[in-house]
């Protein structure tokens, strides 16, 4: 870790010194992720993606879904069975919080909370046991022993995009607090004890990601994209890491050309060098792909 | 949105009264929209925020509004059959520049000549008139809600009755090579890093009391950003000149320019209570040139 990013101060300056985390706020292309050839222990995020995961209307194909959670899950984990893999997430005695999205426009599906919910039943926890809310998450998940953090990826007006690590700003009791400097702090929300330690899994929805808006209440149906995948990791920082590049690269397919996010994304940095909750380097991701290939764009 | 924001029309009336001692209140204006047009119906009543509630209504997007002089904001929507929906927000920002700033920083698409500003892009139309900012978006673009968003822009721009004068710094950019579309204006540290990111602590010293423009620069193949900051005085310009060298051009201390790591030029400079910076200029002749010209534009300008 370099420790510029530790000081009391951060300049451009410094992005410059530093293209890696540059790259994060800016524009890349995806070489970082594959020049992965030093020995050194990779943080791995698991992309899996199914042309059959949504139907002709979007849909999400419940059956699907669970076959490629089971498929990243098994992968990030190294167990070759599902359930088996799961048990290795969370025990029976766990009171288990599924932290979701609601965000009307581009929720966390259903068919994906419910595959989550099967596999964590799978593994023991009775269904009493399983939580799962956005909005009222600071009252209702505050006493689970075990987090489960999902959410569809998407740009926003302010932080850039709205990924994992953003995901857990209701268990902070005053979200606006982490308004200021484009979201800069939203890694801290990760180190309150309402949350701290507490995730075992981040996924990162990217059926139909958002790439591109304009205004504080920005979404059409013409930037979103049947990408049919998921993106799952233990590391919040990295899934959202990886979750830029993937924005970066539609927004240069679509509008062919370089068009970086017209907002900082520099709370993945922070959370990263400044609070420690994950890893923002591309060069220190691995990036597991699994599936369907085509089109995919990182 | 919440719905659970949704305040009540009596709250909309104390909240507008307060606001009523500088010329004419959102409730005015309120009151000459109309509940119907064109076949659009007014959903419910208006509903009202202001700088503590303003979060409830776009999240993290209220830190534009909340970062210059935002007083309240009252917002409606307007609905068609089952599918077509538009949603009105004006905004009452204080003074024509805060309401010219906020409209300024994102600019996007073609003007379409409504109220003192306008832009129009993807089904969201922007403008200013008087010290209000209006946003008007319709998330479905076809050509009947495109139209519809417009008649509703005209409606507004008509009932806002007050025009604004903007500060007079912006004459003081100099105008050759503007790009006359980038220029805005902010007051805080954190609009800037929207527009530009210099570093994440306030190390330009910005606040209420500042007023800075900016403005992009082409000329041929040389380009650069010129800021424009007003302290309250010359101490302040001073000060704040100081610690920009020292925290982000330390090589420059005599020289007061200075080239990156990306090669390009950063120069500075005060000029009684007025701070100057070229960034991102592609030739240390281009970024001193800015400076220089700005300097003229001061003495010959009263301000």
């Amino acid at each position: 870790m370099s420790d510029v990013f530790c000081r009391s101060k951060l300049t451009r300056r410094d992005f410059m010194r530093h293209a890696a985390y540059a790259a994060l706020a800016t524009t890349v292309g995806t070489e970082m992720l594959q020049s992965q050839g030093s020995g050194e222990k990779k943080v791995k995020v698991v992309l899996v993606r199914d042309e059959e995961a949504l139907d002709k209307n979007r849909n999400p194909n419940p059956k699907v879904i669970l076959r490629m959670l089971d498929r990243a899950v098994t992968e990030l984990v190294g167990i070759s069975d599902p359930v088996e893999a799961w048990r290795k997430l969370v025990n029976p005695n766990d009171l288990v919080g599924i932290k979701t999205n609601v965000w009307s426009y581009l929720p966390t599906p259903k068919e994906v909370e419910d595959a989550i919910k099967l596999r964590l039943m799978n593994a023991g926890v009775s269904k009493e046991r399983i939580l799962i809310d956005d909005r009222g998450a600071r009252t209702t998940l505050a006493n689970c022993t075990a987090l489960i953090n999902v959410r569809p990826l998407r740009t926003h007006y302010w932080a850039g995009i709205g990924g994992c690590i953003k995901n857990y700003i209701m268990f902070s009791p005053n979200p606006s607090q982490y308004h200021p400097d484009t979201c800069a702090s939203l890694g801290h929300i990760w180190t309150l004890p309402i949350v701290k330690g507490k995730t075992r899994l981040n996924i990162l929805v990217v059926l139909t990601p958002l790439f591109h808006g304009i205004g504080p209440h920005h979404f059409s149906p013409k930037y979103i994209w049947d990408y049919k995948g998921l993106l799952v990791s233990f590391d919040p920082v990295a899934v959202d890491a990886i979750g830029v590049q993937l924005l970066l690269a539609k927004r240069r397919e679509f509008f062919g050309e370089e068009k970086p996010l017209p907002y900082n994304t520099h709370h993945i940095i922070y959370a990263d060098k400044k609070y420690g909750i994950g890893v923002s380097d591309l060069s220190k991701i691995n990036l597991v792909k699994l599936g369907w290939m085509e089109g995919v764009l990182i | 949105m919440k719905p659970e924001v949704a305040l009540s029309v009596l709250l909309v009336g104390v909240m507008i009264i307060c606001a009523r001692a500088s010329g004419e209140s959102l409730n005015d204006i309120a009151g000459r929209i109309p509940n119907e047009f064109d076949g659009w119906r007014a959903d419910g009543r208006w509903r009202y925020y202001d700088r503590k509630t303003l979060f409830q209504h776009i999240d993290g997007g209220a830190e534009l509004y909340l970062a210059y002089r935002f007083k309240g904001a009252i917002v409606r929507r307007y609905l068609k059959g089952k599918e077509m929906e538009i949603a009105l927000d004006i905004y009452d920002m204080g003074t024509p520049d805060d309401a010219f700033g906020v409209f300024s920083v994102e600019r996007l698409g073609e003007d379409v000549g409504i109220g003192q500003g306008s832009d129009y892009i993807e089904g969201l139309l922007r403008f200013w008139k008087g010290r209000f900012f209006v946003s008007i978006l319709t998330r479905l673009e076809t050509d009947e809600t495109k139209s519809a968003v417009m008649k509703l822009g005209g409606i507004v721009a008509n009932a806002i009755s007050e025009t604004g004068k903007l500060t007079k710094l912006i004459s003081i950019l100099p105008t050759e090579g503007l790009k006359e579309r980038s220029v805005c204006f902010l007051r805080k540290h954190t609009i800037l890093n929207r527009i530009y990111f210099l570093a994440d602590k306030n190390i330009l010293e910005l606040g209420d009391n500042t007023e800075c423009v900016m403005g992009r620069y082409e000329q041929g193949n040389k380009s650069a950003y010129l800021l424009l900051i007003r302290y309250s005085d010359a101490r302040g310009a001073s000060k704040a000149l100081n610690r920009f060298i020292t925290s982000y051009i330390p090589e420059a201390k005599r020289s007061k320019v200075a080239k990156l790591e990306d090669g390009k030029y950063v120069a500075s400079d005060s000029y009684g209570r007025f701070l100057l910076i070229a960034l991102d200029a592609t030739t240390k002749e281009f970024a001193l040139k800015l400076i220089e010209a700005t300097r003229q534009r001061l003495k010959e300008v009263k301000m």
